[in-house]
Order: C-alpha cells, then sequence, then structure tokens
C-alpha cells in the first residue's frame, strides 16, 4: 500500500475529507448529515492517511490522544444539554442562539450543534483510536 | 443555510410538540445519577494519563451520584413519582426519565455498592489497568445501571442495558489470563443473546402498540387481555431477563464466569448486574404489561424461581472454589426475586425489593471479603484454604456475619424479606414457594457454614503452610476492610431496623402494583 | 409487503439459532451476527413499510392530514435500527477479537472443550479435617 502516489496525494485528500467531514457535521441539523457520519468520513481520512505515511505523523498531527478525544466529545455532548438547566427547560432540550455580525451575517448556533460535535468527536476518536491500533500491528 | 434556518425551521409553531411547562431545577435530581458519572467518565477518559487522580475523581463522582440519589428519594417517597422528559417533547414522542420509588431506591444501594467497590479497588487495581481504563469503564457501568434504573421508555432501557454490557465485557477481560477469558467468552455470548432478545421483544411491542414509552404502554396495554401477541411478547422478555437475572434454565454463565475476573470486577457484576434484570422483569410485569402479571406466565415464574432457588442452593453445596460458592448463592438469591414477583401481591413485591437491596449489599461484601482472604492466603480453593479464623480473627468473624445474612439468620437483613415472603406464599397457597425459600435458606447456609468450617475454622495445613508464609503479609492492605466494614455496617442496619426499608418498599410495591401515579407523572403534562 | 419481509426475518432467526447451537465459537459468531440483522429486519417491518412518503411535513399542513395511517413513512424505526446497528456493531466487534484471543489462549474454538473456568474433574472437600 506503500506506494509513492498515495504517500503524495495522501495529505491533500485527507485534508479535503476532513474539510468535507466539518461541512456535514454543520449541515446535519437540517440537511442530511451531523455527527455520526461526518465523524466517520474524518476517521476514514485520518486511517488513510495512517496506511499512506505510517502510524507516526497521523499521531503527531491529531497531538492528543484519540481515545482522550472521544472523552472530551463525550463530555462535550453530555454538557451541551445541562445547558437547558439555566433555561428552565428539560436536559437536553435544543436552544438556539442567533448572534448577529458585522456586514449582517447571522450565525445559527444551538445546543444540537454542540452536541452533534460532541458526537463528531466520539466517533473520530473511538474510530481513529482502533484503526490506528489496527495499523500499528501491520 | 442560514436563511433557510433563520425562515422556516424556527419559524415553526412547536408548542403542539412540546412541553410549555417550566421545568424546576429540582427535577434535574432525576438525571443526576446519570450525569454525573458519565461527566466522571468522560474526565477520566481525557485524563487517562493522570493515572494518580482516577480514583479521587470516581470516589467523587460516586459520592456525587449517592447524594443526588438520596435526595431524589427524599423527594420520591414524599411527592411521589417524578418524570423529566428529554428534549422537552410530549411523553410519547420524547424519552422521558421517571424516577419512582423502586428506581431510586436501586439507585441508591447501588451507588453504595459502586462507592465500596471504588474504594476497595484503590489497593487493587494497578497504574496499567488504570491506564487502560477501569475506573472509566466502572463509571459508564454506573451509567449504565442507573439509565437502566430511571428511564421511562423500553427502548431507552435496552440502550442502557448496552452502555453497561460493553462496560461489564471490558471490566470482565482486564487483566487477561486464560481462565478469564474462558470465562469471559460464555458471559459476553449469553448476554449478547439475551440483549437480543429484549430487541426482538421490543420490535414486536413496537409493532403492535406503535408505543415505546412505558407509561403510555401501561395505558394502551393495562385493560387488554393476555392472549395472542401479548404472550409472545411477555414470553420473550421473560426468557430475556430471566438470562440476565440468570434463572433457572439459563443460569450457567453466572457460575461459569463470575469467578474468573478481578475480585473488585466480580463483586460489582455480583451486586449490580443481575439485579438490573430482576428490576427489569419486575417493571415489565408490573407497569409495562400489567395483564401478564396475573396469568399462567406467572406460574412459570414461580416454578422457575423454585427451580432457581434450589439449583442455586444445590450447587453452592458441592463448589470448593470460594467465589463460584458465591455465585451459586448469588444464583439462590436470584431465585428468591423470581418467587416474590410472581406471587404479585402487595406483600411479596415489598418483600422482592427489600431483598434486593440487601442482596446487593451482601454479595458486593462477600465478594469483596473473599478478596481480602486471597490477598492473606493467595488461594481461595477451599481444599486449601486454611486457618483463617487463627490468624485473622476480624476477617473471620465478618464472614461469620455475613454468612448469617446471606443464610436469612434474624436479625440480619435477609431474615425480614424471607418471613414475609413464606407467610405470602402460604396465604397464596404456593406451598412449593415456601418449601423452595425455606429448603434453598438451608442449603445456603450449610454452604455457607462449610466454607467457614473449612476456609476459616480449620486449623492451617500442613501441606499450605509454605506458600502461605510468603503471601501472608504481601498482600497486606488493611484499609481495604474498610469498604466491607462499611457493607455489613449498613447491612446490620438494615437488619436491625427494618422498618424503614420496609415502608420506602412497601409504598414502592403500592406505585407498582397500581400505575396511576406512575401514569400521571410521565403523561400528566401532557393531557 | 410485511408477510414477505416477516417470513426472511424467520429465516434469519432459524438461521442464527442453527448457528449458535453448533460447539464452533466462529459460528456462533456468525449466528449472533445473523441474529442481529434478523431484529433490526424485524424492527423495520414492525414500523409498517410505506413507499415514497419520506416523513417530511410541509409548511402549514393540518395536522389531520399528516398523522394518518401510512400517511408518511415512519421515522422512528430507522432511529431505532440505526442506535441497535452502532450498539452490535460495537459488541460484535468486541466479542470477535475475544473470541480470537480465547482461541489463541485455549488453543480451541471448540466450546465443548473450553473447560478452563469450569474444570471437568470433580473436586470434593473432606469429609472432615
Amino acid at each position: 500500500m506503500n506506494t509513492l502516489i498515495l504517500r503524495t496525494i495522501a495529505p491533500t485528500l485527507t485534508s479535503l475529507m476532513v474539510i468535507y467531514s466539518i461541512i456535514v457535521l454543520l449541515s446535519g441539523h437540517n440537511q442530511p448529515g451531523g455527527g455520526f457520519i461526518g465523524g466517520l468520513i474524518a476517521a476514514s481520512a485520518f486511517a488513510l492517511y495512517g496506511i499512506a505515511c505510517g502510524v507516526g505523523p497521523v499521531r503527531r498531527a491529531l497531538y492528543f490522544h484519540p481515545i482522550a478525544i472521544s472523552g472530551f466529545g463525550m463530555l462535550l455532548a453530555g454538557l451541551s444539554g445541562v445547558v437547558s438547566f439555566y433555561k428552565d427547560v428539560p436536559y437536553l432540550t435544543g436552544l438556539w442562539w442567533f448572534p448577529k455580525f458585522s456586514g449582517g451575517i447571522e450565525v445559527p448556533l444551538s445546543t444540537p450543534l454542540f452536541f452533534d460535535i460532541g458526537v463528531w468527536l466520539v466517533v473520530v476518536g473511538s474510530l481513529v483510536s482502533i484503526a490506528l491500533a489496527l495499523e500499528e500491528k501491520d | 443555510m442560514e436563511t433557510l434556518l433563520a425562515e422556516g425551521v424556527v419559524a415553526i409553531d412547536t408548542t403542539g410538540a412540546m412541553l410549555s411547562k417550566a421545568t424546576p431545577s429540582i427535577d434535574w435530581l432525576i438525571v443526576g445519577p446519570i450525569l454525573i458519572p458519565l461527566f466522571a467518565a468522560a474526565v477520566l477518559i481525557i485524563l487517562r494519563r493522570a493515572v494518580a487522580w482516577h480514583p479521587f475523581i470516581a470516589i467523587a463522582a460516586v459520592g456525587g451520584t449517592i447524594a443526588t440519589s438520596f435526595l431524589l428519594l427524599l423527594r420520591v417517597s414524599e411527592f411521589g413519582p417524578q418524570a423529566m422528559t428529554m428534549g422537552n417533547w410530549f411523553p410519547p414522542f420524547g424519552i422521558t426519565f421517571v424516577a419512582d420509588l423502586l428506581g431510586v431506591i436501586l439507585t441508591l444501594t447501588s451507588g453504595i455498592a459502586v462507592f465500596c467497590v471504588v474504594l476497595y479497588a484503590m489497593g487493587e487495581i494497578t497504574g496499567r489497568e488504570r491506564r487502560f481504563g477501569f475506573y472509566a469503564l466502572l463509571m459508564t457501568l454506573l451509567v449504565g445501571v442507573n439509565g437502566a434504573f430511571l428511564t421511562g421508555d423500553i427502548f431507552n432501557l435496552y440502550v442502557w442495558f448496552e452502555v453497561f454490557l460493553i462496560s461489564s465485557f471490558g471490566l470482565i477481560v482486564m487483566g487477561g489470563g486464560a481462565k478469564q477469558l474462558d470465562g469471559a467468552v460464555k458471559y459476553c455470548f449469553l448476554n449478547l443473546i439475551a440483549t437480543t432478545l429484549f430487541l426482538i421483544a421490543t420490535g414486536y411491542l413496537y409493532g403492535v402498540y406503535g408505543t415505546l414509552n412505558m407509561a403510555d404502554l401501561s395505558k394502551i396495554v393495562g385493560a387488554k387481555p393476555f392472549e395472542g401477541a401479548l404472550v409472545i411478547i411477555s414470553m420473550l422478555y421473560l426468557v430475556a431477563f430471566s438470562m440476565k437475572a440468570a434463572a433457572f434454565p439459563l443460569y450457567f454463565w453466572l457460575p461459569a464466569s463470575y469467578h474468573t475476573p478481578k475480585i473488585v470486577v466480580s463483586a460489582l457484576f455480583a451486586g449490580l448486574l443481575t439485579k438490573v434484570g430482576i428490576y427489569a422483569l419486575i417493571r415489565t410485569f408490573t407497569i409495562i404489561l400489567p395483564p401478564a402479571g396475573d396469568s399462567w406466565l406467572m406460574l412459570l415464574m414461580l416454578y422457575a424461581g423454585i427451580a432457581t432457588m434450589v439449583c442455586g442452593g444445590l450447587g453452592a453445596v458441592v463448589q470448593t472454589d470460594l467465589r463460584r460458592l458465591f455465585s451459586y448463592i448469588l444464583v439462590s438469591s436470584i431465585g428468591f426475586m423470581l418467587i416474590g414477583l410472581s406471587l404479585g401481591t402487595e406483600q411479596s413485591l415489598t418483600a422482592t425489593m427489600f431483598y434486593m437491596v440487601h442482596s446487593i449489599l451482601v454479595m458486593t461484601a462477600l465478594f469483596l471479603l473473599s478478596g481480602l482472604v486471597y490477598n492473606y492466603r493467595g488461594t481461595l480453593d477451599l481444599r486449601t484454604l486454611s486457618g483463617v479464623n487463627k490468624d485473622f480473627p476480624f476477617l473471620s468473624l465478618m464472614f461469620l456475619v455475613l454468612v448469617f445474612m446471606a443464610s436469612g439468620f434474624p436479625p440480619f437483613s435477609g431474615f425480614w424479606p424471607k418471613l414475609v415472603l413464606i407467610s405470602e406464599s402460604l396465604d397464596k397457597q404456593a406451598y412449593a414457594g415456601t418449601c423452595a425459600v425455606i429448603f434453598s435458606s438451608f442449603l445456603s447456609m450449610i454452604a455457607l457454614g462449610r466454607a467457614y468450617a473449612f476456609g476459616f475454622w480449620r486449623p492451617l495445613l500442613k501441606t499450605s503452610e509454605d506458600e502461605v508464609r510468603q503471601t501472608q503479609f504481601s498482600g497486606m492492605k488493611s484499609l481495604q476492610y474498610i469498604p466491607v466494614l462499611v457493607l455489613i455496617t449498613l447491612a446490620i442496619v438494615v437488619g436491625v431496623m427494618p422498618s424503614y426499608l420496609f415502608d420506602l418498599s412497601a409504598s414502592g410495591a403500592k406505585n407498582l402494583l397500581n400505575s396511576t401515579a406512575y401514569i400521571e407523572a410521565v403523561l400528566g403534562g401532557a393531557l | 409487503m410485511e408477510t414477505y419481509l416477516s417470513l426472511i426475518v424467520g429465516l434469519y432467526f432459524a438461521a442464527s439459532v442453527y448457528l449458535l447451537l453448533s460447539e464452533s465459537l466462529i459460528r456462533m459468531l456468525i449466528g449472533v451476527a445473523l441474529m442481529g440483522n434478523g431484529v433490526n429486519l424485524l424492527i423495520f417491518t414492525a414500523g409498517r413499510i410505506t413507499r415514497d412518503v419520506p416523513p417530511i411535513i410541509a409548511k402549514g399542513a393540518a395536522s389531520a392530514q399528516v398523522m394518518g395511517d401510512g400517511a408518511i413513512a415512519n421515522p422512528l424505526p430507522q432511529a431505532l435500527i440505526l442506535t441497535a446497528i452502532v450498539i452490535s456493531f460495537a459488541l460484535l466487534a468486541f466479542v470477535l477479537v475475544l473470541a480470537y484471543r480465547a482461541y489463541e489462549t485455549t488453543g480451541t474454538d471448540d466450546t465443548a472443550e473450553m473447560r478452563l473456568s469450569e474444570p471437568i474433574e470433580p473436586a470434593h472437600l473432606p469429609k472432615g479435617y
């Protein structure tokens, strides 16, 4: 698998896939997509990078240990529901903000978005750790 | 994209789909026992390298869980069942969490059991195992168990079952000797099949009644006769949960696997996991499918319970490994709970709930105590184990007290539920049940008495003297006495002053048999 | 349509029970996997099959119009199945690794020979001290 072609294209392909996975993640609330699918795409991107360039560069590129990333995702997803404590609504109720920036750009932010980001991190973290563990064996 | 959100979605009128009533902050107690260990698990995973902190994070989290469960118990015993519907959607659609007395009592007791296990594990679990995620798995197991006790949605119950199942898989292989892997294979396969059966039953339930909310189901199914699809669904639930709870024809995985993992892990499993199966049975056959509660199915359950009690007792008598012996005692106690549920009266359900609390405390204590014995003697085989009483009289005394508790001697905690259940089964003319309870208590007494006589009271064997001298003080961790002592003390308190727990169990049983309060708590806001 | 799917579900379960009754671990694994797939199909069927009507409610549609039987496809079973698939995938992956490790350490995948945790030879306590 460690061919010159794959090694050359892998960094570009990986970055494209990660960007695409983020697009899928962000469009998830109203269109097909979401944290789980986005996470799968990103995880396969890192797995591909691992196949092409070895496990070490992936671990260095991720900086944090994949399992720690998924732990952080769990925390983020859980905490996104706690925001509703301050609004007197039950756990995990979707709450929205529409902060306006200069130039009339409105960015919709919501607790489901943060929940989804948490799911994305959990999926990326756990699948990358499995993939890297399998790739390390070879 | 932005315009779509700004115009379309947000403008949608959700008043018809969402609850408009404000949720008081106190309702957050309902999700507390799930969220606190969940966050702790996340933090433990993030800080996986800071192994020195792990036990303290876990202790703080379990302490917080116990505190919220206790507050929730106070609230539930005063105001009746409490409910919180996730995401604010109308209850049959949104997932509801319901705290009723049965769930909260079990949440509190399992919190205490886990607390003692965490304390015990401080001296037992190495840094490598902590990095592997021992405490994180422990926390997710607690999340799963508490979630199962508090959820009001049957598919959600399945999800929580899987959460603690995955955590228990991780825990049971930790360490990984050949014997342990062999036991883990049996444990994993059987539990995997049991949860799949649970899912099959849930699929049918949804196909027939179109809802998964327990209160909604109770309302819909409550008036139906026990026939047709309902029989199949009830039967599937009975088989699936009996498998999880280790009832008569399906208990063989338990004595095959519970003696193989690390002692803290088997103590945790013995205390909590089978009780979740029993809890699910109680929930299913009182609240969710009440028509099954007075049918021939209960007679089947009665005989399964009788067979479980007798087989557990007989199995315990022939064992030579201390932990396998305890496993059979555990199986026999499961039979007791099944008999209590199958009689289906208020008194018998009270006895069952009381016995569940007793069983969680005593079983965890028994297994942890076997760990202490192992630390001193390096073996749990009753053929070579000897002389504990002379060298460690206090340990021996604790075991003797636990023997009395587990076999139901007055004034200890095992006696009262047995007394109630015996009188109740005589009233219901289920004489076989009466005989089984008495006979199996007798067998437990013989089995545990023999264990005491051989392992503890017998003078030190000459053959084992050499190895004993080596292991005698190497594992000296006197701090590990504390969790066992805490559990025994609690069990003694429960036994000497049974009226508090009895009153709680009685009103819990009343709520189970008359589900109006439960339905009102869940669907009240939606109607 | 539901009838045919039910028959297929039945076939799945029959095959998986047959495989689970075998003594070889790997066959049992395949049996568990088949059973998981059968359950997913079962839940899908239990939600009733509706063609070509995605569960998206048009703006301003009256609730009676969309809540009728078969008016829209039922989205809930798909959510349930997705959950079940993810969970059973994780469990199956774990059990697969476990079975492989057990095979490595015990040297057999025959469940009848895996008796390490329950030794066959009878062990008795002595009659006295």
